[in-house]
């Protein structure tokens, strides 16, 4: 409180205040006192019917269709409306049966066979066949259906090409004309149905060309330019090679509206960013080079293609032979004679009962994957009338919706609530004890945490974050629960800016942060302080494998290096030539330019920034800026490498190291660190490749280790989920990832005195899965 | 009268048709894209999607289309969050809702002001006038998110007489519609009493008096009409005031209105939805704002429409 010897006396002023500070502290007063209750709020259930569960979803979700949603409001409904080839287990989520029984795979991974219950049916009674799984995963792939999460399936053979609207199929026989490249096969045949993978399409409509682009002459030095000396029409010297004179580039003008002929092309960039290729031409008997960009478009309305013959095609033969390694067959043709065609994707269905998928590598977590909504089926007949209609969003709305889940959607208030009740067909309807499921859509914490304080709702939700400010008064009730969770809080260096081009200022400015004093007295909530990226509770034996290193005393990501450790940070500043100075109460580095850390408006985002801002000060002298910046612009900031720093992390998508690590991947769209390192990038290959799961993980580990040491991003800690749960409900253990199924849950109305926590049921187990045999 | 009105009406299109350019290419400038999240989504994919829904066309001809659905159609485009509502279904299903809320809380303002600015007003500077005063001073300065949470708690979690949140009987409306309309009923409560007193200053409240006429009649036929002028050309912005600023009461009660698409929409990049629901506003205080203006003439005799 302000002292009062300078306020003015007027009256209601002063009231208003004290009116102001009352409130606030009943506020903080009402949030935190403890009034002796054991549980957070209402211990007896205000809803008489124990066979409706309440929850809530904590937002609109996105789309109800598995093959479209990408967050997790979505997924918190689909997981109940919806059931893929494996469920996930409610104790700790491992695979267990869904519509498929059992399965059988290769030796290397690769190959699945799916064999489907006979039970399993449509909420219209219709049978779930292996035919609505193939219909469900080529049309996540398909390019039309622009699903943001089918990255997720382009480990399937061909996937990602399709997806990308890369690989198509040659309508007709025709033959290949002849593409710049050397050692392009010229007038090479392309049969009927022949994948190919579209290299690049013509940058404007290169038909001015009036016969076939020729192959590039021996010693043509094809160069880039930018667009920028185009129109300056910088002229530069070609040379054709020997014997023949250098060419200069053709003058522009002078050649306006001559048609041409295309001799040669540079490589291939994209026509309206900033980029061109010089391209050899010639009229008549004179020859120049031109830049791409020059050549007007031409009435025909085909593009030319450049394409080469994709040889990987499905085989679904565990033994069938790798394509051979030859010469590639590549060449121009028109973009018209190429069709879309979902065939080339690994995935079929032999009968109605039988699913086979073909991997385009071995992918050790493919088992987890095939418990995501986005590898759920969907009804072909139901999808398509809406597509026909142009409305293809709408079929998930209540009254046209067919889900082959427990539950399927019952009437969905927009922004406000949705019910489901039991899907009548449900192969293990007679299992279910919640019958009907009301999802409240409450945003904002203030209201969900009011609600479930009035004990109505069972459940908080997956997806609500508790407060930071309410997690030490949370922690002594009984209802809280608090688990480890598969997610990473890290920040993201730029490594193509100074200092952070060195890895010895990375690892200096890792060291020099006390992660253990960020998550006690910042983020509260029971997080784990990280020294790498991985998570340590991570699944399909990697948690195994860290308790081994640390039983062992092996463990490379803790001790001498990896732990806070000022000094040691110092001195590998000292070698990076930013020598920290000693000053009272701190060190001074002047040489070090400034940091900037970027993170977007957060108050718990900034809280951590300040500590960080504050520590590199103390133990480093680093001088670091703290700039914040509304989500989606941060988002563009960092996606065009505009940041120093950006605060940053990664939700697992399925719980195994490789999606920690992938974000490493020089390849990755997610790596915008500009670190890559090529011996990473063949150790996670070998580590996914390599079959014997503890080998695998022990490869992976090993992978993990050298991203590390590059630091381009600093880990600070791994994750927990806070969450409330009424004491009169049963089945509910906290889980890793993703979210909670309610058909293991139940309700007992007199739950607070009893102890038990059963599950609804226990799922079955897959059997160990035979070989796969063609 | 008539052709005034007519003439306030018609200029109302041309000035929302400036406000939905504005909106339509400053939503535009703003860096990021509907599309963007933390996860990154393949080129090819995001081309797609910006197809499909026109936004890699150029601005003007988006903008050209956008106006043509508008006009041929009434439709104000799809929404890209929520793949499976339009804009228009967003707007209505939240704008009953927000009126519903904005209604009765200006009513509740209305009839909790007017009376306290009266009873201030004619009991000027007695400890009546102080204590009404002072009660619409606490009114005016606690914040709305200050209020709801010690309603909430006294009246929902240690009373039980109302639920905490959610827009269902009228049960679930008493703590929002008191939470929305208690600034505003402060506010007028001091609009009232200063335009009361200063009509009670004037000459024909003078000569009221000197007639001879009781001091109820004085104030209820003479002087009310006179002195609620300010409130009533309040009334306008007001409530279109209180259809934004209910945002949030919206949150904290979690009721289905109309008020947090305007941020929403703008940090989702959600074009439409933002164009689609600032034209609402600005429609709803362009007419509130009309209807005041005639009401004023009807008020007072010294105003005259043109």
């Amino acid at each position: 409180m302000s002292p009062s010897g300078s306020e003015p006396p007027a009256r209601p002023i002063r009231a208003a205040r004290a009116a102001l500070s009352a409130a606030v502290a009943l506020v903080v007063a009402g949030c935190n006192a403890d009034d002796g209750n054991p549980y957070f709020g209402s211990t007896t259930r205000p809803a008489k019917d124990v066979a409706t569960f309440y929850s809530n979803t904590s937002g609109e979700p996105e789309y109800l269709d598995p093959g479209k949603a990408a967050d997790t409001a979505s997924a918190a409904l689909i997981d109940q409306l919806f059931e893929g080839l494996a469920s996930t287990h409610p104790g700790d989520t491992h695979p267990v049966p869904g519509v498929a029984t059992s399965f059988e795979r290769s030796a290397d991974n690769r190959l699945y066979r799916f064999h489907l219950r006979d039970d399993a049916k449509w909420s219209d009674g219709r049978p779930v066949t292996a035919g609505d799984f193939e219909y469900a995963w080529k049309r996540v792939l398909r390019p039309a259906t622009a699903s943001r999460a089918a990255t997720l399936l382009h480990v399937v053979e061909n996937g990602e090409l399709f997806n990308r609207g890369l690989l198509r199929v040659v309508t007709h026989d025709l033959t290949l004309r002849a593409g710049p490249s050397p050692g392009a096969a010229a007038g090479a045949p392309l049969p009927k149905g022949a994948a190919v993978e579209v290299l690049s399409v013509s940058p404007r409509r290169v038909t001015t060309a009036v016969a076939p682009i020729a192959a590039v002459p021996p010693g043509v030095r094809v160069v880039n330019f930018s667009k920028a000396d185009a129109k300056k029409g910088t002229p530069e010297q070609l040379s054709l090679g020997a014997g023949l004179p250098p060419l200069v580039a053709a003058p522009g003008n002078a050649w306006k509206d001559a048609e041409v002929e295309v001799l040669a092309a540079g490589p291939e960039v994209d026509c309206d960013t900033v980029a061109d290729r010089w391209l050899l031409v010639q009229r008549g008997a004179e020859r120049g080079y031109l830049p791409g960009c020059v050549l007007g478009k031409s009435k025909d309305k085909t593009s030319l293609v450049l394409v080469e013959r994709h040889e990987q095609v499905p085989t679904f033969r565990a033994d069938a032979p790798p394509p051979a390694e030859g010469a590639k067959v590549r060449g121009f043709m028109a973009e018209a004679d190429l069709a879309e065609d979902d065939r080339v994707l690994g995935v079929r269905a032999v009968d109605d009962r039988t699913f086979e998928v073909e991997l385009e590598h071995a992918t050790p977590y493919f088992l987890d994957l095939i418990t995501q909504p986005v590898t759920f089926p969907v009804r072909r007949d139901v999808v398509e009338a809406f597509e026909k209609r142009g409305d293809p969003d709408l079929w998930t709305r209540p009254e046209s919706i067919v889900t082959n889940g427990p539950y399927t959607l019952s009437e969905h208030k927009f922004r406000y609530e949705i019910t489901m009740v039991q899907n009548p067909h449900y192969w293990n309807r007679d299992k279910l004890r919640i019958h009907r499921i009301v999802w409240m859509e409450i945003e904002d914490y203030h209201p969900a945490m009011n609600l479930y304080k009035a004990g109505e709702f069972d459940y908080i939700g997956d997806n609500t974050a508790l407060p930071a400010e309410y997690q030490p008064l949370l922690r002594t009730k009984k209802d809280y629960r608090n688990n480890v969770f598969l997610s990473v809080y890290w920040y993201t260096l730029n490594t193509r800016k100074p200092p952070l081009d060195d890895a010895r200022v990375r690892r200096a400015l890792n060291l020099a942060i006390d992660k253990k004093l960020i998550v006690e007295k910042i983020t509260r909530g029971g997080q784990m302080p990280a020294t790498h990226v991985v998570p340590d509770f991570t699944g399909l034996g990697y948690s195994d494998e860290v308790k081994a290193q640390k039983a062992a005393g092996t463990d490379i990501f803790s001790g001498p290096g990896m732990d806070y450790d000022p000094a040691l940070a110092r001195s590998l500043m000292k070698e990076a030539g930013y020598d920290p100075v000693e000053i009272p109460g701190g060190y001074r580095a002047d040489r070090c330019p400034p940091i900037e850390i970027l993170y977007n408006t957060n108050e718990g985002h900034r809280n951590i920034a300040v500590a960080v801002q504050d520590m590199w000060k103390r133990n480093l002298g680093v001088t670091a800026t703290l700039r914040n910046e509304e989500f989606k612009v941060l988002l563009k900031n960092y996606r065009d490498g505009n940041f120093n720093i950006v605060r940053g992390g990664w939700q697992a998508e399925f719980n195994h190291p490789q999606t920690f690590l992938n974000t490493f991947l020089s390849s990755s769209p997610e790596n915008q660190t500009g670190w890559a390192d090529p011996a990473f990038d063949a150790a996670v290959k070998e580590a996914a490749a390599t079959a014997d799961p503890k080998e695998s993980m022990r490869a992976y580990r090993k992978a993990e280790a050298l991203a590390m040491a590059g630091m381009a991003r600093i880990p600070f800690y791994f994750y927990t989920r806070s969450t409330l749960i009424k004491p009169w409900v049963k089945g509910f253990v906290p889980i890793p990832r993703g979210q909670h199924l309610i058909q293991y849950l139940w309700i007992d109305p007199d739950g607070v005195h009893h102890e038990g926590n059963d599950f609804a049921y226990v799922p079955t187990e897959f059997a160990p899965p035979g070989v796969y045999a063609p | 009268m008539i052709r005034y009105a007519i003439k306030r009406l018609l200029s109302i299109l041309p000035t929302m048709l400036i406000v939905a350019t504005l909106v339509f290419i400053l939503v535009r400038l703003v860096p990021g894209g509907p599309f963007d999240q933390d996860r990154a989504v393949p080129v090819e994919v995001l081309k797609q999607l910006n197809a499909k829904y026109h936004l890699s066309d150029p601005v003007w001809k988006q903008y050209l289309d956008w106006l043509w659905a508008l006009f041929s159609r009434g439709d104000l485009g799809p929404t890209i969050k929520y793949p499976n509502r339009t804009v228009n279904e967003i707007i209505g299903l939240s704008l009953p809702v927000s009126m519903e809320l904005g209604s009765l809380a200006m009513l509740f303002a209305l009839s909790i002001g007017i009376p306290l600015g009266i009873l201030g007003a004619t009991r000027q500077n007695t400890a009546v006038d102080t204590a009404a005063m002072a009660t619409a001073m606490i009114g005016v300065s606690v914040p709305r998110f200050v209020l709801a949470p010690v309603l909430i708690l006294a009246f929902s979690l240690k009373l039980y007489i109302f639920p905490v949140a959610r827009w269902e009987t009228w049960r679930h409306m008493i703590l929002p519609v008191i939470c929305a309309g208690l600034p505003m009923a402060a506010y007028i409560a001091r609009l009232t009493r200063a335009g009361m007193l200063e009509v009670i200053r004037s000459d024909f409240v003078r000569t009221a008096r000197a007639k001879g006429l009781s001091e109820r009649q004085v104030i209820w036929k003479h002087a009310l009409r006179g002195g609620l002028l300010p409130v009533v050309s309040f009334l306008g912005p007001g409530f279109s005031g209180l259809l934004v600023g209910s945002l949030v009461v919206e949150k904290i009660f979690n009721i289905p209105g109309m008020g947090r698409y305007l941020v929403e929409a703008a940090q989702n990049r959600e074009y439409n939805l933002l164009v689609g629901v600032t034209l609402v506003y600005a429609f709803i205080l362009l007419i509130a704002n009309t209807i005041v203006d005639i009401a004023y003439a009807f008020l007072d005799p010294r105003v005259e429409l043109r």
